[in-house]
């Protein structure tokens, strides 16, 4: 039997329809050359092919995860744990990744454990334990996987937060400063996720001597390079009036008001240094401010 | 002008060195078998988890201190004889329940109160809080009390939960401060049904969000056993409407009067600033003490004061609802408070219980305050969702103080430590006169707790028994401690007046400085320590 499709239409439908080993590398070049749409197009026609294809599944919920599309990364990252990729300990490092932004600690612990059992040095993954037992509340185990994962050597702000936040529950407060003073070298922007409270631990008169001008020079130097930062400035603030030097306090909330008309913590805040400082009415105005504010949030301890 | 003379009084051989605080329960010994009921066993209604407060007071003038329980009713009201009681202390480690023949066993939902001195004879009088109206027994000097609400005219309809007397206007008469929490019925109470839903989980009671809070009240000694409603005159009205708890007089400013200082639930706490004419403002945020560190409310249950950091001016620290640290204010210049909660080590270890009545003392003689708090959940409901991570029950805590840091002792200050009960109101006291402090706590629908401290022998100490509002400054060993004598405070109770003061190995008292009500001063030196001194004015 002779065909009656011609040649050359043939060839064509042969080349738009590659053999899917070479459309798995046309994928991960697009998403090398940062062309994560047309990957990601690639990587679905080739799961519309071939559905349980662990590695276009495991870039399929990577990409998902970059976009914070939680489910979708999640139901992408079970198959392809499932399907033998090519590399198993990557799958369940991201699975667990996705269950943890989906509140699921447990079950990320568990795909973590997955991963380091396949990958015993894999640093992600360690960091990714850590932060599943600080939810869980298990403190020591998420010390242990921490340490681990900085005497690797990883280079992840996550671990230098997580070892700051198990060390301020201990309430060791220049060793949460030594780590969140790594966190934020690695990435300044660190400042933005180090919870106000934990700057309130840091700033403290009471706090080792050495921790204080430790934290306002970390963030200086950080309001340097992203001046307006929200975060830094509070924790500056709050340095400076807990050092008694009222009028850089001032200063600094001054601007946080400037920046975040709608952050009460600042308006709250100034109207203490400015009271302090003797300016009643500038003082009243800000309190005046603050108590508008707090009306709107209508929290409840 | 009346001058203080000091009395020697009883000496009580110790030896001297370093010990980490323990306690021992000594309920069962004791004979203390009340069971403090407060409402029913699923806390409808907010006012079924107030819980009650315990008042230490001689009130026999035997040396010895005694202790009344507040207690509520148990509903649905099936036996009707719930009622507060009273308990002499024998002297030998146990009590007797004496509240019929001493005359105090009035019926009424009660919440806690406070001890004072109405009429200036030098007995004890009781003011009883409760769900309204309050109650006045005047010591009648024999061992038995009178009921003079009605002619004293201090029978606030109340809700009330903290109490204090205190000396407003320095006239010599104790004046009452009442702290009421919110407005509510008989009919309400019994009415009342959970229609809350706790973080998205249980079915809890209502408020305090959403019911109507209730007017504080201030009365003024006329000298004469009767009183005035000086409420609005006096300044103390002008914070406006707070779901008010626990209260506490003390000078903050120490410019010789008295101030006030109010835990509100939910609502922001009060600073009354005396401005020495007997008239009050309110300035709970302007000195940075009626929010936390980030301006955020907190559900404020009691409060005490005390030197923790040995500067001279007397701190703060207040309890709060769950999952929110307890507060410590550091009183930074008699103006300005900081939330120190953090930097102190307190709020740690106080993320998670919900807390009660709160006590600065020193546990171990080491010549600074520690602190104990009560805990217990107000909401049963939270035994029965485990992924709460909550429970009604929770065990009490001892923060010991390290040089300006707290750190919680938890069960290696005894085995007490690790027992869960919903706990409210606790007080100190020495109960055999040894010297060292001891603790008593109430506990929601269940039998106190009376925790001795045992505590191997260690530092030296003194007890300074002083009129209310007096101040003494000691010094000792390098270092000086001040302590203001007054009344009510931690939550809905009262505490041993007696001034304790721990001082290490200090061999001698070097000088104790006296500044009595009213101003007048005088110094001491060269005392010995492990003493128990009386300051009587002339």
């Amino acid at each position: 039997m002779t065909s009656s499709v011609p040649a050359w239409l043939l060839a064509c439908v042969l080349m738009a329809t590659p053999p899917i080993p070479e459309r798995i590398r046309e994928g991960l070049a697009l998403l090398e050359a940062g062309a994560v749409d047309r990957a990601e197009a690639v990587f679905r026609e080739v799961v519309r092919e071939s559905p349980r294809h662990g590695t276009a599944r495991l870039q399929l919920g990577r990409i998902a995860l970059e976009r914070g599309d939680w489910e979708a990364a999640r139901r992408h990252l079970v198959i392809a744990v499932e399907s033998d990729p090519r590399r198993p300990y990557l799958a369940w490092q991201l699975l667990g990744q996705a269950q943890l932004f989906l509140d699921e600690p447990a079950a990320a612990r568990r795909s973590f454990d997955e991963a380091l059992e396949r990958a015993p040095r894999f640093g992600p993954a360690l960091v990714g334990r850590a932060q599943a037992s600080l939810v869980l509340e298990d403190f020591d185990g998420a010390l242990e996987s921490c340490r681990e994962a900085i005497d690797l050597g990883v280079r992840d702000r996550r671990a230098y937060l997580i070892l700051g936040d198990l060390h301020l529950r201990k309430m060791e407060t220049s060793e949460a400063l030594a780590a969140y003073s790594e966190a934020l070298r690695l990435d300044p922007a660190a400042v933005e996720v180090i919870p106000s409270f934990a700057l309130s631990a840091l700033a403290p008169a009471g706090a080792p001597a050495a921790a204080q001008p430790g934290l306002a020079a970390l963030l200086e130097s950080h309001l340097e390079a992203h001046p307006g930062c929200e975060q830094a400035l509070y924790g500056l603030g709050l340095a400076s009036l807990h050092a008694g030097d009222l009028a850089a306090s001032e200063r600094t909330f001054r601007e946080l008001t400037r920046v975040a008309p709608r952050r009460s913590d600042a308006w709250y805040n100034l109207g203490l240094v400015l009271s302090r400082l003797g300016h009643e009415g500038d003082g009243r105005a800000a309190m005046e401010r603050f108590r508008e504010l707090r009306a709107g949030e209508d929290e409840e301890p | 002008m009346r001058l203080p003379i000091l009395l020697l009084a009883i000496g009580s051989a110790a030896t001297h060195g370093a010990e980490l605080p323990r306690f021992a329960d000594r309920t069962d010994a004791a004979g203390l078998t009340i069971v403090t009921y407060s409402g029913g066993e699923e806390k409808n209604h907010i006012l079924e988890s107030a819980g009650n407060g315990v008042l230490v007071v001689d009130y026999d003038l035997d040396g010895w201190q005694d202790l009344y329980f507040a207690a509520a009713y148990r509903l649905p009201r099936a036996a009707g004889d719930e009622r507060g009681a009273l308990y002499r202390n024998l002297g030998d480690g146990t009590f007797a329940d004496v509240t019929a023949a001493a005359g105090v066993g009035a019926r009424v939902y009660g919440h806690g109160g406070c001890v004072g001195d109405v009429d200036g004879d030098g007995a004890p009088d009781l003011y009883l809080t409760a769900l309204g109206p309050n109650v006045l027994y005047r010591n009648d000097g024999d061992g038995t009390f009178s009921d003079v609400t009605a002619q004293a005219g201090v029978g606030d309809p109340g809700p009330s939960v903290g109490a204090v007397f205190f000396d407003a206007d320095a006239d010599g008469d104790q004046d009452l401060f009442v702290a009421n929490y919110l407005d509510a019925t008989w009919d309400e109470i019994l009415g009342a049904r959970r229609t809350r839903r706790w973080q998205g989980k249980i079915l809890v009671m209502d408020g305090p969000r959403g019911l109507p809070a209730s007017r504080n009240a201030f009365y003024r000694n006329l000298g004469e056993g009767t009183f005035e409603d000086a409420t609005a005159a006096s300044g103390l009205a002008s914070g406006g409407l707070g779901y008010s708890l626990g209260v506490v007089s003390f000078d903050y400013d120490v410019d010789g009067d008295v101030d006030l200082y109010v835990a509100n639930d939910s609502s922001e706490n009060f600073l009354y600033r005396n401005r020495g004419d007997g008239t009050f403002e309110e300035v709970g945020i302007w000195a940075g003490a009626a929010y936390n560190a980030d301006g955020r409310l907190q559900g404020s249950m009691g409060v005490h004061f005390g030197d923790y950091d040995g500067d001279g001016w007397p701190d703060l620290a207040v309890t709060q609802f769950a999952h929110d640290h307890y507060t410590l204010y550091r009183n930074l210049d008699g103006q300005a408070f900081l939330d120190v909660s953090f930097a102190a080590g307190l709020a740690a270890p106080t993320l998670q219980p919900l807390g009660w009545g709160a006590l600065f003392f020193d546990a171990d003689h080491d010549r600074d305050l520690d602190l104990f708090f009560a805990n217990g959940h107000i909401y049963p409901q939270v035994d029965e969702d485990p992924s709460l991570h909550e429970s009604f029950r929770q065990p009490n805590q001892l923060l010991l103080n390290d040089g300006g840091r707290f750190r919680d002792a938890g069960a290696a200050a005894g085995e007490v430590f690790a027992l869960e009960l919903s706990s409210r109101g606790a007080a100190y006291l020495d109960l055999e006169n040894d010297g060292d402090l001891d603790l008593v706590v109430s506990n929601q629908d269940a039998r106190p707790t009376l925790l001795e401290n045992v505590t191997a022998p260690g530092g030296r100490w003194v007890m300074v028994e002083a009129p209310l509002g007096t101040r003494i400054a000691v010094r000792a060993g390098g270092a000086t401690q001040t302590r203001q004598s007054s009344s009510g405070g931690s939550y809905a109770s009262h505490n041993d007046p007696r001034l304790h003061v721990g001082l290490g190995d200090a061999r001698a008292i070097d000088r104790l400085d006296v500044v009595w009500p009213g101003g007048a001063q005088r110094a001491f030196e060269n005392l010995a320590p492990d003493r128990f001194y009386v300051l009587r004015s002339r």
